[in-house]
């Protein structure tokens, strides 16, 4: 196992161990996912 | 004229045919076919892809990244054919980004980019690190995208990448930037996508960028209004 070194994390103060799919909002994710998907439509050109 | 009911049945089945026929020939607006597009995203994919990244239990050490490496490139591929391993060595070591391409009709050289990291941490990194939101979520919208783009074309190339090592400086996303030969590949624009279901249902989407890139936030936020998705500008002079 190779082993990383640290590096600063993103938020120092979330217990990112308890960072599971039972805490999530997929109503955002889902939101999120439409956003993305319009603009990249949108800034590439459909046809 | 008075008409009988036979031949009232008649105007009538008469009349949809007529409505039918001529729906059916007016081609779909652009907007339209976007709309067409964002209300086939699904969220029963996005679980169901943070809950298998989520079972890998760590995606942190060097044999689950190329583990988790082969389970995106095995998704994406199923939707893009033109899918392939970026493989980059860092300090001796040979790691995996994926990148699946939608190539562009008209500007086959001038890249959008659509990516989220597939790496995730943790205080006990080495055996637990389920990060869920971060960055399962995003890995999940990027292969949704690339599921729901799939089957249209497009002036411009579309590219979809996972990338590792981002929780380690960002080193799949340079190994990748430093791959290309700006005379062959122009990337115009990316949308990195990081942490995006955690939250309440109120909570704007925030388009993060440094200064000199506020033209694909402010386009970003203007497509937000277009189709009533909240979103926030955040102009950083340093982000990821």
């Amino acid at each position: 196992m190779l082993i990383i070194e640290e590096f600063p994390p993103t938020n120092p103060n979330k217990d990112t161990t308890k960072d599971t799919i039972d805490t999530l909002n997929f109503i955002l994710a889902k939101q999120a996912t439409k956003l993305t998907a319009a603009a990249i439509a949108s800034l590439a050109g459909i046809k | 004229m008075k008409l009988n009911f036979q031949q009232k049945n008649f105007l009538l089945v008469l009349w949809i045919i007529l409505v039918v026929a001529c729906s059916s020939q007016r081609s779909l607006t652009k907007q339209e076919v976007i709309e067409d597009i964002i209300h086939s995203i699904s969220s029963e994919n996005l679980k169901t892809t943070v809950l298998e990244l989520q079972n890998f239990n760590t995606r942190y050490p060097y044999e689950k990244q190329l583990k988790v490496a082969d389970y995106l490139y095995n998704r994406i591929k199923a939707y893009i054919p033109d899918t392939q391993f970026h493989i980059y060595e860092y300090w001796g070591v040979y790691w995996k980004n994926v990148i699946a391409t939608i190539p562009g009709l008209d500007y086959p050289n001038k890249v959008y980019i659509v990516c989220a990291h597939f790496d995730s941490k943790s205080e006990k990194r080495l055996v637990y690190a389920p990060g869920a939101d971060d960055n399962a979520s995003g890995c999940a919208a990027v292969l949704e995208v690339a599921r729901v783009l799939s089957s249209y074309h497009f002036k411009h190339t579309i590219k979809f990448i996972f990338f590792s090592r981002e929780e380690n400086g960002q080193n799949g996303s340079r190994a990748y930037i430093r791959s290309i030969n700006p005379n062959e590949e122009k990337i115009i624009g990316v949308i990195n996508i990081d942490m995006i279901a955690f939250g309440s249902d109120k909570e704007d989407i925030d388009l993060v960028t440094r200064p000199k890139h506020r033209w694909i936030v402010n386009y970003v936020n203007q497509i937000g209004k277009l189709y009533n998705i909240p979103t926030k500008k955040v102009i950083k002079k340093h982000c990821f």
